[in-house]
């Protein structure tokens, strides 16, 4: 490994983002500027009195939608057009989903209701930092995807609906 | 993308802006995957494969996630290398996740590739797939997506975007407090092994428990050198800046293993948190001064 590469991949990643981000920018100004009509306009801010709010806001039903496909549809699709719900569980809860389907094709899956439990019931072994830190309480955990099992379940219990007779 | 998105934003502006700026920072998930995805037949880097030995133009996100995962292979030696996918493929890791469709790319399965037979042209802005072969973005395209949703939101002071155990965590949570992170133990999937205060940092696990083939003999984080799943650590944790260094750090640290994945890190000034198959944690320098 060559050691006079050191440091480079951080640095990499930040002028790749960069690069991403504002090409999608300049994309999005140029077909802004091609739409006839009224340019958006923001709603000036009003800023609450200075209370860091300890309040999340609530994460709105997440789309996870797919770009329609630029092919055409099969007219032979297993699925009926229309909009098909599924539940999926799994040991750490569950989620709802609304799946859309059009021309055949699954064009987005909406999550409507999650529940899920954080695992926090046990801590193995942390040498000074439980005592130091007298919580279990964790925001997040990383490398837990145990709710992608019940989301597949759910998108696959909403096509079953639409699989036609 | 076969993950759960959630984002959370702690802010006292205005709800309606607040969640226009999160729409807008999920759309950046369905644009990496149209680019990106190896299970999709349509997706931009999928086409590649209609024309090996040529020049193809890439839209700049498809190329930016090339770049960085094959600038990422040469500094490793290949021990990470993303034209690994149809070892994976054949390993049976092949299902898109929205359609259950097995995905068959038209490659020998002898073919021997690697990150060498991918050219890229930064003036032109092209890649070129000197041979036939899979290109898996999936160890860099998650944190890019998750980089770019962070860019999307950076008029909010303090937010967590996480994708399937993936995160970046800018600020502080609720609470005023650092964003308070559990690495999950890779063995038990109820307890956390360690625990990480960030701001404004992005943190990236690889484990061996997240995918699984169907006989549960293998994972998915192969050896692109020996075609084999790495086998000495089951989970490594990646602190860095963005999300994009810290998955593909991750992942080429797992394969790597504890000895020399902790070096790999060390020398790109990231953070981590390993975790050997024996269940021994193994941090580097920096960790404890995380705190910010």
């Amino acid at each position: 490994m060559a050691r006079t590469r050191s440091r480079r991949m951080v640095a990499l990643s930040s002028a790749a983002i960069a690069a991403v981000y504002f090409a999608g920018l300049a994309a999005t100004r140029e077909a802004a500027a091609g739409l006839a009509g009224g340019a958006a306009t923001s709603a000036p801010l009003s800023r609450a009195a200075p209370q860091p709010s300890a309040t999340p806001t609530v994460v709105p039903p997440i789309q996870a939608s797919r770009t329609a496909s630029s092919g055409a549809a099969t007219s032979s699709s297993r699925y009926a057009d229309g909009t098909y719900s599924g539940t999926g569980t799994s040991r750490f809860g569950s989620i709802s989903v609304s799946v859309t389907i059009q021309s055949g094709r699954i064009t987005n899956v909406a999550i409507t209701r999650a529940t899920t439990s954080f695992p926090v019931s046990r801590i193995a072994s942390l040498p000074g930092q439980v005592v130091a830190r007298q919580s279990a309480q964790v925001d997040r955990v990383t490398g837990a995807t145990y709710s992608s099992q019940a989301f597949r379940q759910a998108v696959q219990q909403a096509l079953s609906q639409a699989v036609r007779a | 993308m076969d993950t759960v998105i959630s984002i959370e934003v702690v802010s006292p502006q205005p709800q309606d802006s607040v969640h226009a700026a999160i729409q807008r920072a999920l759309g950046w998930f369905a644009r990496v995957e149209r680019a990106c995805s190896r299970f999709d037949p349509t997706s931009e880097v999928q086409q590649l494969l209609r024309r090996v030995g040529e020049p193809v133009p890439a839209s700049p996100l498809l190329f930016e996630a090339a770049r960085f995962a094959l600038t990422l292979a040469a500094r490793t030696g290949g021990a990470f290398d993303p034209t690994v996918g149809h070892v994976l493929e054949r390993k049976g890791f092949n299902r898109h996740y929205l359609s259950g469709e097995r995905i068959r790319s038209p490659i020998p399965t002898d073919a021997s590739v690697s990150y060498r037979d991918v050219w890229l042209d930064p003036k032109q802005s092209t890649i070129t797939l000197r041979r036939p072969l899979v290109l898996d973005l999936g160890a860099v395209a998650k944190g890019l997506a998750i980089d770019l949703a962070a860019r999307e939101l950076a008029a909010f002071d303090s937010f967590c975007i996480e994708a399937g155990g993936d995160l970046y965590a800018r600020g502080r949570n609720g609470s005023g407090q650092p964003w308070r992170i559990g690495v999950r133990d890779p063995r038990h999937p109820e307890a956390v092994a360690y625990l990480l205060d960030v701001s404004d940092r992005a943190v990236c696990t690889s484990g061996d428990y997240e995918r699984r083939t169907a006989d549960d003999s293998e994972h998915h984080l192969v050896d692109p050198r020996t075609g084999r799943a790495a086998r000495a650590l089951a989970s490594v944790t990646v602190v860095a800046p963005t999300a994009l260094a810290a998955d593909g750090l991750a992942t080429a640290a797992f394969v790597l293993g504890p000895r020399r994945g902790l070096r790999l890190l060390t020398e790109e000034g990231v953070d981590g948190v390993l975790i050997t198959s024996a269940g021994a944690v193994r941090t580097t320098p920096g960790l404890r001064r995380n705190t910010r």
